[in-house]
């Protein structure tokens, strides 16, 4: 049946694709860029006449899955393995008690559950409605009315201003949309980590082919090393007293040299794991990575002077918008560049054969030393940034759950795929953002959706290829453009 | 000074003495054979040059420069390279970026002009690929260029590899059974392309062979291995009528020529 | 320090170094068989841990019917696992299985979260009454010994099994050659389902003897003490059930004697855990394939 759905929506829209087919890049910014306008301009109203107490959050998705946040599943299982302090009689009765007040709370949930709250049917029907009117028909209108004109514009820029306007407008639109300071600012700030995590990750598990199973350890390192600087250098905290340095001086460049030096201490606790890795590889080194991982959480445990186990309290809450945005390109450019460029191209040799890589003359040793400090470094400093978001890192926060964390990012988007990565990071951090109102639900639902990744398409979105930006130049200026060195097909041959 | 000064090599797995007391001096410009039966010690004396195992007596000298305790991709920068019995070409790179790899040692830049991508960085990277394509075009291989490497036919493979080996501009190419698994008509064409290399990159080539008929019919001198002692050495005639190895080699090939 | 300090804590060694051991069995095995970490190893150990609950308190089970009982119904659990999740993935990338893998731990660890409750719990009082004798002036408790002694027959039982049945020896074989399996008489799904079996009951095993030791039992009890497991099967040299033993021993001995001998020295406590991964991190930079692992080494 939904694949007869799925049928009958790509006849309806066959027309538009084939219209909107070799659209630029550029175009489509243009259209979403319209749409955000619009939404700052009567998205407010618009959401009050869907009876909206406020703009939806994420498009809506947020929303969507609110009314279910009263489920409760404890009951279903817990009869049979009850605490001390429960007493149970009849468990399947029990048991089957809870199963039918769910069922309760669950249909309440779909139409209705009382007048302040609306059911999931409610919610739905309304955020379509102003998705399709506040984004996805502006967007369209805009990109119709304006395909012609831009596309025949982009032939006529130089390489610099085309990538300079694609820049800009990315950013417009960002800031724009999300810009607020609430809920949104806060999901792109952590897509943005998130980014950072997930592409340093596949640089040694994707590119270099190693399994690294504990990059949340470097991120602690990170955090931990930056949040000292800044709350001892700028900040008057109660665990460091007042300040060394007058505060002013914080922003912009006492935070800068805090991120960049966090990425560096990362890096030496790198080297942990890099060592490592000249004399082991594969499982075994998957064990030394999980180690380090535990080893970091252990030590800053310990550390007193950091709070132990009660965690830092007062980092700066120094993190918004433009520095992550600022970071997160800068990181994307760094492995960018790093994995294009003939070294690079040597850790991807290690993966493929290192045997055969160190005789044809690559020094494997240094390609993954560098592998190895540039993902931590980079992880180092998503660690900082992510401390200064939330004002407060204690050591249980970057532990295995975040390691895997990162780790279904990579996977999902697709081993040896920088776009892959990113876009995985996106999706995963909208996906947890909406799961929130489920609760403990939502760790359920990542773990499937892995599993079934991995049984369905264990390449991930993007493994091993790049996604392809049309933008829109000319043939003499994008003849230039490094060509991407992965096979193409070379997963989905098989 | 001879290119190459291989003495009294030796070299041991746990109690076997895969290769006892190996000598060899190779000139520039020759063109040279290591034939011998199977387990002879071969591809371990080739391993032992670029190497990859560590030898246990003896000595390697390049240029009159000491190549024992070298790692491997230091021996490959003083212009040593080979390609392998079983083809080991980096799958899933294009073959264009096969290439390029090989020239790894030749990159000057550091880590800082990536990040930033410095004029050095862009110059050296130019050079790279201009003399990759450069070799891509001299073999004929250009319009494989995208292609990843293991989805070329096994033949292309295997001149893929040599290619390879030619990025990093060696002096002394070692070839492991370049013949392996080709017919009559394409050894044929083999014969006449390792002539042509020899000739175009004015290389010293040492090649490790169990086609007869190739080995015979390009190699100006034979060394014959067998249970890692040298057994015989010379002009292709002399082996081909040396008693001894034609003993080693009974129940091997059968016979040789 | 005195004489019956060191033997409590060479006890409380020995005792939390069997069920260490006990876990790192389950990875060894699996790993021997198929070449693949099942990170959902130290869920399996939780799941049997919350079995004895079910087994003690719901069912009113005394001690040896509970642990047969959680045993059995992990085992399966341990089968369909396999089946479900890891068999489709056989012939796929490794790396896919291993993922996997972690993808089902975080779903059976949350799983059981979201459909039991968070609340702790514990064995009944009269499961396994704690006394203490008096040997040769030292007080020895009955919980100590009989862990201590169930783990060791229980990894005697097994290396039993993998030493002297047929069943045994195509375990080992089939890490080797793949396809010399089915000459022995035995399919592969076969054995593999055993590994399975074997490892999970394992682990079940462990499970309710830790919430004997330890009695705070939660849906993520696994998750550190498998991973510590898991560490201990790579120092024994994973693959190998006198290495995992030996290896969960030693890190149960590590663990204790860090804290015993490091008291005077100011170590605390919590200085356990890094200490004792520290330590096995320069046992694998110094020996990389494990203390019993053999380095196969490639070919040129
Ligand atoms: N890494 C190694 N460890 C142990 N023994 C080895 C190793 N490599 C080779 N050998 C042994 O050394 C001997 C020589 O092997 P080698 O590969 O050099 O033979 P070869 O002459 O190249 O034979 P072929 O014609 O079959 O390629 C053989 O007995 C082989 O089993
Ligand atoms: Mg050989």
């Amino acid at each position: 049946m939904l694949s007869a759905i799925r049928n009958r929506f790509s006849r309806l829209v066959a027309p538009l694709r084939e219209r909107l087919q070799g659209t630029p890049l550029l175009v489509y910014q243009l259209g979403i860029l319209g749409a955000v306008v619009i939404e700052q301009w009567v998205g407010k109203d618009f959401a009050r006449t869907l009876a909206f107490r406020k703009i939806p959050k994420l498009f809506g998705i947020v929303d969507i899955f609110e009314p279910f946040s009263n489920l409760d599943f404890s009951g279903i299982l817990g009869p049979f393995f009850p605490s001390p302090s429960m007493t149970v009689s009849n468990p399947v009765s029990q048991s089957a008690g809870a199963i039918g007040d769910l069922i309760q709370t669950f249909v309440n949930a779909l139409f209705y559950q009382g007048r302040r709250d609306p059911g999931f049917f409610s919610v739905l029907i309304r955020v379509v409605v102003y998705d399709l009117v506040i984004y996805v028909l502006p967007t369209l209108i805009i990109v119709l009315l304006l395909r012609g004109v831009i596309t025949r514009f982009l032939r006529t820029l130089p390489r610099w201003a085309n990538i300079g306007i694609h820049l800009v407008l990315f950013y417009l639109i960002i800031v724009g949309w999300g810009g607020d300071g609430g809920t949104r600012e806060l999901v792109l700030i952590f897509m943005g980590i998130n980014i950072m995590l997930s592409v340093s990750l596949n640089l040694v598990n994707g590119y270099m082919g190693e399994f690294s199973v504990g990059h949340a350890g470097f991120m602690a390192v990170g955090a931990y090393v930056s949040s000292v600087i800044t709350m001892v250098l700028f900040a008057d905290t109660r665990v460091f007293g007042p300040p060394l340095l007058p505060p002013e001086w914080g922003l912009p460049f006492g935070f800068i040299i805090a991120l960049i030096a966090g990425g560096i201490a990362a890096a030496i606790a790198g080297l942990l794991v890099a060592f490592p890795s000249f004399r082991t590889r594969g499982d075994y080194l998957a064990i030394v990575t999980l180690a380090v991982n535990f080893i970091v959480q252990g030590v800053i445990n310990n550390l007193e002077v950091v709070g132990g186990p009660r965690g830092l309290n007062g980092v700066p809450l120094w993190t918004n918008l433009n520095w992550t945005l600022l970071f997160t390109l800068i990181s994307l450019g760094l492995i960018y560049n790093l994995v294009n460029s003939t070294f690079g191209k040597g850790i991807i040799a290690v993966r493929e054969d290192e045997i055969a890589a160190e005789l044809m003359g690559v020094n494997t040793r240094r390609v993954k030393l560098v592998a190895f400090l540039v993902s931590s470094f980079i992880a180092g400093m998503a660690g900082g940034l992510f401390a200064h978001q939330l004002a407060y890192v204690n050591p249980g926060v970057f532990g295995i759950l975040k390691s895997t964390e990162v780790l279904v990012m990579v996977y999902l988007g697709g081993m040896g795929s920088i776009s892959g990565s990113v876009i995985a990071a996106v999706i995963f951090t909208i996906l947890i953002e909406a799961l929130r109102p489920l609760a403990v639900l939502k760790w359920v639902v990542v773990p499937l959706i892995l599993i079934l990744l991995m049984i369905y398409r264990p390449q991930g979105l993007f493994g091993f290829r790049e996604l392809n930006l049309n933008l829109g130049m000319s043939r003499s200026a994008s003849r230039k453009k490094i060509v991407t060195s992965e096979a193409s097909d070379a997963i989905t041959g098989d | 000074m001879p290119l190459l000064e291989i003495s009294h090599l030796t070299h041991y797995f746990g109690g076997l003495r895969a290769v006892s007391d190996f000598n060899l001096s190779l000139e520039h410009g020759e063109l040279i054979g290591l034939i011998g039966p199977n387990g002879a010690g071969k591809t371990t004396i080739f391993n032992l040059v670029t190497g990859a195992y560590k030898a246990s007596e003896g000595s390697i000298k390049l240029e009159g420069q000491e190549l024992v305790g070298r790692s491997p991709h230091e021996i490959n920068s003083m212009g040593i390279s080979r390609t392998f019995q079983t083809i080991r070409l980096w799958g899933q790179m294009t073959v264009l970026d096969n290439v390029r790899v090989a020239h790894y040692h030749s990159i000057r830049y550091g880590l800082m002009d990536v990040f930033l991508q410095l004029p050095r960085y862009q110059k050296q990277e130019r050079e790279i690929e201009e003399h990759s394509r450069e070799l891509l075009r001299l073999f004929k291989l250009e319009h494989y260029a995208y292609e990843p490497a293991m989805n070329l036919p096994y033949g292309v493979q295997r001149r893929v590899e040599i290619l390879r080996a030619m990025g990093g501009r060696p002096k002394l190419l070692l070839l492991d059974e370049p013949a392996a698994g080709m017919n009559p008509n394409e050894i044929g064409e083999l014969m006449d392309f390792i002539h042509w290399i020899r000739d175009e990159f004015d290389l010293t080539i040492w090649l490790i062979e169990h086609q007869m008929r190739l080995v015979m019919n390009i190699c100006e001198r034979i060394k014959v291995l067998d249970f890692g002692e040298t057994i015989a050495e010379g002009v292709p005639e002399e082996i081909q009528n040396n008693p001894r190895v034609i003993e080693a080699y009974l129940g091997e090939q059968g016979e040789v020529a | 320090m005195d004489l019956n300090f060191l033997v409590q804590q060479f006890l409380n060694a020995l005792q939390l170094g069997s069920l260490y051991a006990l876990i790192a069995l389950g990875y060894t095995m699996v790993y021997g068989v198929l070449l693949l970490i099942n990170f959902a190893h130290g869920d399996i150990f939780m799941v049997g841990a919350f079995l004895g609950v079910f087994g003690s308190m719901v069912l009113n089970l005394p001690f040896v019917p509970t642990l047969l009982l959680s045993m059995v119904l992990t085992a399966i659990l341990g089968v369909v696992i396999e089946r479900v999740a890891y068999k489709p993935l056989r012939h796929a990338s490794r790396l896919s299985a291993v993922i996997t893998a972690l993808g089902v731990g975080l779903l059976l660890e949350n799983g059981m979260l979201a459909l039991t409750g968070a609340d702790p719990r514990n064995y009944p009082e009269n499961f396994i009454v704690t006394e203490t004798y008096d040997v040769a002036g030292f007080s020895i408790s009955n919980v100590k010994i009989l862990i201590i002694v169930l783990s060791i027959l229980l990894f005697l039982g097994l290396y039993a099994i993998v030493q002297r049945t047929k069943w045994g020896m195509a375990m080992r074989a089939i890490s080797y050659d793949k396809f010399a399996v089915p000459l022995m008489g035995v399919s592969q799904d076969q054995i593999i389902s055993l590994t399975f079996i074997l490892g999970t009951g394992l682990a079940a095993a462990a499970g309710i003897l830790w919430g004997v030791a330890f009695p705070v039992l939660n849906p993520y009890m696994g998750l550190r003490v498998g991973w510590k497991a898991f560490i201990a099967a790579v120092v024994g040299g994973i693959g190998d059930i006198r290495g995992a033993f030996l290896g969960g021993l030693l890190l149960g001995f590590v663990e204790i004697f860090v804290v015993a001998l490091g008291q005077p020295f100011g170590i605390s406590s919590t200085w356990r855990d890094p200490i004792a991964f520290a330590l096995l991190l320069i046992i694998l930079v110094v020996r990389p394939t494990g203390l019993f692992g053999v380095a196969r080494r490639q070919k040129v």
